[in-house]
């Protein structure tokens, strides 16, 4: 009796030991399902920011070249701050990616500081360029 | 000298933003240049193409767009000159690049930037005595 005990025993440790190592492989598999869902919703965001990139870049040097040229005043403010706040929606990758650039450069137009404000650009700029 | 496109542009985006150069819409403009072949076309944007002209000829730059599947659009622009403003004397300077989305938006930035001037202090004329119906309404 003891060796089908023992038998037992063993099954039910094998049980144990086996369940919590599925465990975790589906903790695994779930973790990882998530990550590539995530990599791959980041890349369909990619390919459509990729798609309009050369508006998207000309766009924000724009800008850059005529504020440059004449002065933070002679833009009107309310506009680019549209502007900024549609390249944020259309493109959820620089949502995701440049949030704080974005965040910053919202903050220094308010403030009308030019400086920090290209510094913003040029942040978000070499992003695109590198996509 | 001839020059390169990429420095032609580089050259007409700084001086359009340091005001030198000044563009008008394409649409209705009063320069009287109008391109059938363009305006034949259903993807050519009148609205968003500007031309400028200048002693040797036009430039136009040129904007086009067409949808896509669904809700997209694909966006094509393109810089041209016409010699001594004949359309059949195209050239085609460059197209597609982000410089010329930078030249565009320079130049509705510019298109914005007219004021009034604020800065005009000069006072009414001193010696003009207010009229006599005004001084009328006064003394009544």
């Amino acid at each position: 009796m003891s060796y089908i005990d023992s038998i037992i025993n063993f099954i039910d440790k094998f049980n144990t030991l086996f369940g919590f190592l599925s465990l975790l492989v589906s903790g695994g598999t779930l973790f990882m399902s998530f990550r590539i869902k995530d990599k791959i919703d980041n890349a369909k965001d990619e390919q459509i920011l990729i798609s309009k990139k050369d508006v998207v870049l000309g766009d924000l040097h724009g800008y850059s070249i005529f504020v440059d040229k004449n002065s933070f005043k002679s833009i009107n403010k309310e506009q680019f701050q549209n502007f900024l706040i549609e390249l944020e929606e259309s493109y959820p990758i620089l949502k995701k990616k440049k949030k704080r650039a974005l965040k910053k450069l919202n903050a220094s137009i308010v403030k009308d500081d030019w400086m920090s404000s290209k510094r913003a650009i040029v942040n978000i700029r070499t992003y695109i360029e590198r996509l | 000298m001839r020059m390169n496109s990429n420095k032609l542009i580089e050259k007409i985006i700084d001086e359009t933003a340091s005001k030198k150069y000044s563009w008008v819409p394409y649409k209705n403009n009063k320069l009287n240049f109008q391109n059938k072949y363009l305006d034949y076309s259903q993807h050519f944007m009148p609205d968003i193409s500007y031309i400028m002209q200048v002693k040797q000829g036009t430039f136009l730059l040129a904007s086009f767009q067409a949808m896509l599947s669904g809700t997209s659009v694909a966006e094509e622009i393109a810089l041209y000159f016409y010699k001594s403003n004949c359309i059949d004397d195209q050239e085609r300077i460059e197209g597609n690049s982000s410089n010329l989305y930078a030249l565009r938006k320079i130049i509705e930035l510019s298109l914005d930037d007219i004021h009034p001037n604020l800065n005009d202090f000069s006072k009414p004329d001193e010696n003009s005595s207010p009229s006599q119906a005004l001084s009328d309404f006064f003394n009544n």
